[in-house]
């Protein structure tokens, strides 16, 4: 009876093992760095440094007091260049990096907890921005009393 | 002598109020602003944020949200005329410097454009107009 209980036991701690071992970070084809936790979240897919959910987001404090940011924050972690997105709520969305307090690498580079991977393709920054005075206008026009913003075929 | 000297530099400092001309100043002008926005991109585009700073680095203000309306054709140049009122230093020109962002429908901007610039003049103090003008007569026999 005891060789039968030492059996099935062996043979559970087994199952579990390889449980264990095939369940990995991933759901689909979606699959997270070491250390990161796949989560779903409002229908997307996250990966959360779960170390970094109490950091400080040193990246977002650099811009928002007008510090320079550091030069390896201009870059994600593929080496994509980093585009300055932020949400509707402020934070940082997107492929944005930050610079997270996470033990035991206090001042390393992690990726965004709020990393998306829909929001991989920001839009491109506007090009060839001009700008030019406006002409005088006809006396008696009342100048600068509004803001007037057109869109217009050039 | 020492005495005379400290007597000298104070006297200088109380005038420079008197004889500088450090004034200031404020000058309004309209400035219109051109930018070019992928195609592709337009679908998704909700407008577009001007930003202003003292530097070319930074750190930008927000100055106005210029918003999208679709066109049919699309066109990819975008144009904003604001107004905008500069103080400084009479007699003095001030830089300032102006970068554009896109903004998705989420309210997700992208990175910041070029930086263009523009140099506001703040017109001199006109004197102010003489007064107690008088006509004197002199008739010689």
């Amino acid at each position: 009876m005891v060789q039968l209980f030492k059996i099935v036991f062996a043979i559970s701690i087994l199952g579990w093992s390889f449980l264990l071992a095939t369940v990995n970070n991933s759901y689909g084809e979606y699959t997270c760095e070491k250390g990161f936790v796949l989560e779903q979240k409002d229908g997307k897919y996250n990966c959360r440094n779960p170390f970094c959910d109490a950091g400080l987001n040193m990246y977002g404090d650099a811009i928002d007091n007008g510090k320079p940011a550091l030069e390896l924050l201009l870059f994600d972690k593929d080496g994509k260049a980093r585009p300055k997105v932020k949400g509707p709520d402020g934070k940082w969305v997107g492929w944005t990096i930050g610079a997270y307090q996470c033990p035991p690498d206090p001042l390393g580079v992690h990726p965004n907890p709020d990393y998306v991977f829909d929001s991989q393709t920001p839009l491109s920054a506007p090009k060839h921005l001009r700008v030019a005075n406006m002409p005088a206008r006809a006396k008696g026009y009342k100048l600068f009393d509004k803001v007037k913003n057109k869109q217009t075929r050039l | 002598m020492k005495k005379l000297l400290i007597g000298f530099i104070m006297l200088a400092v109380m005038l420079i109020p008197v004889f500088g001309n450090a004034a200031n100043g404020n000058v309004s002008e309209s400035l219109t602003f051109t930018w070019e926005q992928l195609e592709a991109e337009l679908p998704d585009i909700s407008g577009w944020v001007l930003y202003q700073a003292s530097t070319d680095d930074g750190p930008y203000a927000k100055v106005v949200d210029v918003p999208y309306t679709a066109v049919v054709p699309p066109v990819t140049t975008f144009e904003s005329t604001t107004p905008l009122t500069i103080s400084g230093i009479t007699g003095t020109t001030v830089t300032k410097y102006f970068v554009v962002t896109a903004k998705n429908k989420d309210g997700v901007e992208s990175e910041y454009s070029n930086v263009v610039s523009y140099g506001f003049i703040i017109p001199a103090l006109l004197p102010s107009k003489p007064f107690n003008l008088i006509l004197k007569i002199t008739v010689t026999p």
